[in-house]
């Protein structure tokens, strides 16, 4: 059979000694690097990317795909334990991940996180053998309007996000929408609310905003109030997860895999959306979603196998259209590029071993990965127990230096800065970040592709509803709107009715 | 001990930002190379094989630091504000020096020749006219002309993004045939590439990295290239110039220093560049890039900015492209 000659070719690429190694040495420095707050994947790759210059081209990307898988897991980590998200994708993990972790459940959040990402991973890297050349095409089935409607659904979803009042969760998604609006606009290149800055011309940046709003923002209300920290540290134990909670998390790790793994393959931010969607649908699905927000472990299961199950699927756009779905494809393009390899149509043909190497070894990078974090666990954990005095001056130095990082800007970290302020204003309104971010960054996507499809139709709207795909989407986001609403509507008439 | 050294340091430093001084000793300490782009991009490979070169010709460390953010404005401005020693340069593109001054009107924080002394060009990125083959009947950059004559406002051309040369090459197209388009900017080429495939839009000027294997796949048709030159990648494949005489839109980087730098250090570094470019080696890797590797003197550098801002002013005048 051919996949299974394909992937004998892949792991014989991949399980070289030379390609193990660069496979642990990407995945341990993804790892390393990724954990100190607000270097993400793209930060850390774009930083040790000379590094793969004078590597051969497979066992360049097999070590950046290590990178990359790294610094995802990275990333959550901090989310989890010090409620610092350095990417978009790991804002949901902090939701649930980082209450669990002021429960002295840290270690359990962080081996689901693991285990979840593992599982997520193995089974995309199946799906993408099997499928990866027919699936190219879904991507090209997604135009602007079909994006539109999908940002659409994206923002209902994201009202369930907020566990507290739903007026309090629209007007944060609506000030998120408002706030992604900075900078320059793309049609016109007007500039709009950077009051003549040239360094808001390219909007605010999601990290500086997100650790701002969550980082910064934790250590002004740790700072008030040390006495609730003191709880989390006391009780660190129980890094293992029981059978019972296998069980719990098993059904959402399945979902967020197959939600990721879809929504992974379309470039214009579907791997973005997968662990939103996936939180949105396991506190629908819950029994008691008075939990989620407050420490369920299904929050963390769900969007974190999501969020890996989708990582890997945004491979197939590049590697089979060279169409980089997101900015560390990007850079693994260029990656490629200075290798004199494009990868395009028909690099699955022309590159076999390239191709089916680096399938195989992400695999063996998620492999890897729970191999070297299940014991360093342990020692994450631990950090927990690092007075807060000395705790909270270092996660602001490596915050600031995480995000000056990005684009070698100090404006960004001024923003930060004022982020935490802003965060802490919110905090005390009772006001949740989460859905503010969402709309932070569906919001220029939502615009992008709304203006991008009146273009197209040559201003005539009513093409959005004779496109199928569009059409459908539509239905699905007027329906979750109604479900959302109904409980609210039901709720309400039984206050009316008391009175 | 330490600290007298250390103010030795200091002062050896600051005399050595001294232009006077510089002269002689260029290169006498570390020099940085801005690419106002992020890792991995085209600009960002070029600079990294130059660095490498001076650095062994020159015998100081050169430094590449990637500042993206605001299509290239914050790494620029960080160049022309830099003390004008030789130790911050810049490796720009034609967007950053020959359109964004215009496009961005008055409150824009540089004038390209009145703030930047440019070095030498080193490379051209050229654009090629490809058309979606489901979409657009024409074969030919004549029959696609009569097509979109015939057809106005009826096909919608992609770009990277408002103001880049990719979007300016359909305007002045647009404008040199007399031919009428819809333009749709995306967020960079690869945004577009999807739709482009799909055949939403329709047609596009982009890089030939990006569109050659879509071409070679049959995909992709592409009609012509945007160089003044047909080009070695495929010398088949005829120029817009040859149906639409003068027609050029290419993207092109080069080194340039702060304005007052003096010219013994600007003269130094350009013949060290200028050799660097002429290499095999460094010829061949710029062509696998899909580049042409260009060697020019300062002032033929200065010219290219020159007719080139002159040439997109006036596409985006026309155009009325201009946000406000």
């Amino acid at each position: 059979m051919d996949l299974i000659s394909n992937l004998a070719l892949g792991f014989a690429t991949s399980l070289s000694l030379y390609n193990l190694f660069y496979c642990f040495i990407g995945a341990l420095f993804g790892t390393l690097i990724g954990v100190l707050p607000g270097l993400g994947p793209v930060a850390t790759i774009a930083m040790l990317l000379p590094i793969t210059f004078g590597l051969e081209p497979v066992s360049a990307l097999i070590m950046l795909a290590g990178i990359y898988y790294g610094a995802q897991y990275g990333g959550s980590t901090t989310a989890i334990l010090i409620n610092l998200p350095g990417e978009s994708t790991s804002v949901v993990t902090a939701l649930d991940g980082y209450q669990m972790a002021r429960q002295g459940k840290a270690g359990k959040a962080l081996a689901t996180a693991a285990l979840g990402s593992f599982f997520a991973g193995t089974v995309t890297t199946i799906f993408i053998a099997l499928f990866a050349p027919p699936l190219a095409n879904l991507a090209l089935q997604f135009g602007p309007p079909e994006y539109f409607a999908l940002m659409v659904l994206g923002l209902i979803a994201s009202i369930t996000l907020a566990s507290g009042s739903l007026i309090k969760a629209l007007a944060m998604i609506l000030l998120g929408l408002l706030l992604g609006l900075v900078g320059r606009d793309v049609y016109t290149t007007e500039a709009r609310f950077t009051f003549d800055l040239e360094n808001l011309s390219d909007g605010l940046q999601f990290v500086a905003l997100a650790m701002g709003v969550y980082g910064i923002g934790e250590i002004v209300r740790n700072l008030e109030t040390p006495e609730q920290r003191s709880v989390a540290v006391s009780k660190v134990g129980g890094l293992m997860l029981s059978k019972a909670e296998f069980l719990r998390i098993t059904p959402p790790v399945l979902r967020g895999t197959g939600l990721g793994a879809i929504l992974g393959i379309l470039p214009g931010g579907g791997a973005l959306l997968s662990s939103f969607a996936s939180y949105a649908l396991e506190k629908k699905l819950s029994r008691n979603p008075a939990e989620f927000g407050r420490g369920a472990i299904e929050g963390v299961a769900g969007p974190e196998s999501a969020n890996n199950a989708g990582a890997q699927s945004s491979f197939i756009p590049m590697l089979t259209l060279g169409i980089p779905s997101n900015p560390v494809m990007a850079l693994m393009v260029g990656a490629l590029v200075i290798h004199g390899i494009t990868p395009g149509p028909s690099f699955v043909t022309d590159k076999p071993d390239l191709f089916w190497g680096l399938v195989a070894s992400m695999w063996v990078g998620n492999l890897m990965l729970v191999v070297l974090n299940l014991p360093l666990i342990g020692i994450w954990v631990r950090l927990l127990t690092v007075p807060y005095n000395y705790l909270f001056p270092a996660i602001i130095v490596f915050s600031a230096i995480g995000v000056f990082s990005v684009n070698n800007s100090t404006a960004d970290v001024l923003v930060m800065a004022g982020m935490g302020v802003f965060g802490y204003v919110l905090y005390k309104l009772n006001c949740e970040p989460a859905p503010l971010l969402l709309g932070f960054i569906l919001g220029p996507m939502l615009e992008e592709n709304l203006r991008r499809s009146m273009l197209l139709f040559r201003g005539d709207a009513t093409q959005f509803l004779t496109r199928p795909l569009t059409a459908t989407l539509l239905g699905i986001a007027l329906v979750s709107l109604i479900v959302v609403l109904l409980p609210n509507i039901s709720r309400k008439r039984e206050v009316v009715f008391k009175e | 001990m330490k600290l007298a050294s250390l103010a030795a340091t200091c002062l050896a430093l600051a005399l050595g930002a001294a232009p006077a001084l510089a002269d002689t000793a260029y290169p006498s300490k570390a020099v940085t190379i801005v690419v106002p782009f992020s890792a991995g991009g085209t600009a960002d490979i070029i600079a990294r094989m130059a660095a490498e070169h001076l650095q062994k010709k020159l015998g100081q460390p050169f430094v590449v630091e990637n500042i993206g953010g605001g299509g290239g404005v914050a790494g620029v401005e960080k160049v022309v504000k830099a003390a004008p020693d030789g130790y911050t340069l810049a490796l720009a593109s034609t967007s950053n020096l020959s359109v964004h001054p215009t496009l961005y009107g008055a409150k824009f924080p540089y004038q390209t020749l009145r703030d930047l002394k440019p070095i030498s060009q080193v490379s051209v990125v050229p654009n090629i006219l490809v058309i979606n083959p489901d979409k657009i009947p024409a074969r030919n950059v004549p029959d696609l002309i009569a097509y979109l004559k015939a057809n106005p406002d009826k096909v919608s051309f992609g770009s990277s993004g408002t103001g880049t040369t990719q979007h300016l090459a359909g305007e002045l197209f647009m404008q040199r045939t007399g031919t009428k388009m819809v333009h749709i900017p995306y967020k960079g080429s690869s945004a577009m590439l999807p739709d482009l495939l799909s055949g939403t839009v329709e047609l596009s000027f982009d890089n030939v990295p990006l569109l050659l294997p879509h071409v070679k796949s049959g995909k992709l048709i592409a009609l012509a290239v945007a160089t003044p030159d047909r080009q070695d990648f495929d010398k088949n494949l005829p120029t817009v110039a040859e149906t639409v005489p003068g027609f050029e839109a290419t993207a092109w980087h080069g080194f340039l220093a702060p304005a007052k730098t003096p010219d013994a250090i600007t003269d130094k570094l350009s013949t060290e560049i200028q050799a660097f470019m002429k290499q095999p080696e460094t010829i061949k890797k710029m062509q696998e890039l899909g580049m042409t590797p260009m060697a020019t003197t300062p002032a033929e550098f200065t010219d290219l900015i020159k007719s080139m801002t002159v040439q997109w002013k006036d596409v985006i005048e026309k155009g009325n492209i201009k946000p406000n």
